[in-house]
């Protein structure tokens, strides 16, 4: 059953249909309200309070974009007006500082990562959220430039940018770390 | 052949088509890393979302529709109680009904309407009891 199909059985009142949403996309939501959120209960109650906001507004959804990125959109919306409620700053685009050195500053776990997946993980995490938000949805849930510019507002050559950036850092720590 | 830069590398790994590409030769080894880069952030998986999830959806779901339920049934009281009393007063202004004639008719029906009420907010507020309780969370 195509996304177009489960969503009229949902427009029709049927739960079950919608529970077929949540399982596609909960990988999806899940993974992009954890690149903002830290806390784990902050991060399942946002996750919630997405596909409800989903649920809510799928009557409106008119499949001008892909329903991936129409809940991408929701859920990375969701986690920023979560940690404005909250007043916890993130991060904003004038930040000069990086936070783009967080394995490196612990020798002990740095010899523990044998993975490179793993260590490459570790380095994402520890980008500032715009690198990582660009790099998790371009590269991991393959967003298009298109559809990120949908999802977080940023125009494309923003989207561009951060992303040269965030795999220019990534790049030469990855280099940094075989080289140690 | 021109130094390529890191964003020409980026960019023609981006592309769809990479039929553009360089050989990788090793004489930039830079397009190696930034290749061995991509392979490694294209094959990260993201983390399970926590099985209870769904549940939890679905379970707030039901009790939002619930919510929705009882007020449209408490809306439809309350529009048949302003018709009725609407309805009463006209046919007063016209004098066909008697306020004397109609009082003791219904209160004929009184214990009717207080046990009807009554039974239809208990049931309301031990449903909603039930599910909370059920969820573990404050709704």
């Amino acid at each position: 059953m195509n996304d177009q199909e489960v969503i009229e059985k949902v427009l029709k009142g049927d739960l079950k249909a919608f529970s077929i949403i949540v399982d596609r996309y909960e990988r999806l939501v899940f993974s992009i309200v954890s690149l903002l959120l830290k806390k784990r209960e902050d991060i399942e109650d946002v996750s919630q309070e997405v596909f409800i906001r989903v649920y809510r507004g799928m009557s409106g959804f008119n499949f001008n974009s892909k329903l991936s990125t129409w809940i991408a959109k929701i859920a990375y919306r969701s986690s920023l007006s979560h940690l404005k409620k909250f007043h916890r700053k993130s991060n904003t685009l004038d930040d000069i500082v990086e936070e783009n050195n967080p394995v490196m500053e612990n020798p002990d776990s740095l010899l523990e990562i044998k993975d490179s997946r793993s260590h490459i993980h570790k380095l994402i995490n520890g980008l500032r959220e715009e690198y990582k938000t660009a790099v998790m949805l371009f590269h991991i849930h393959g967003f298009s430039y298109v559809e990120i510019e949908k999802i977080t507002g940023w125009p494309e050559g923003t989207v561009k940018t951060y992303l040269y950036r965030a795999r220019k850092i990534l790049k030469e720590q990855m280099i940094a770390h075989l080289k140690s | 052949m021109t130094q390529l830069t890191d964003e020409d590398i980026q960019r023609m790994l981006d592309s769809e088509n990479s039929h553009g590409l360089p050989n990788d030769d090793g004489s930039d080894s830079r397009l190696a890393e930034y290749k061995s880069l991509y392979g490694i952030l294209n094959s990260i998986q993201t983390e399970p979302a926590p099985s209870q999830l769904k549940y939890n959806v679905i379970k707030k779901l039901k009790i939002e529709r619930s919510r929705r339920l009882w007020g449209n049934r408490l809306l439809i009281a309350m529009c048949f109680c302003v018709g009725l009393s609407f309805f009463y007063f006209a046919m007063k202004q016209i004098n066909l009904v008697s306020l004397n004639a109609i009082i003791p008719y219904f209160w004929n029906f009184k214990w009717l309407f207080i046990f009807g009420i009554g039974a239809l907010i208990l049931i309301n507020y031990f449903d909603f009891i039930l599910i909370k309780k059920q969820m573990g969370v404050t709704v």
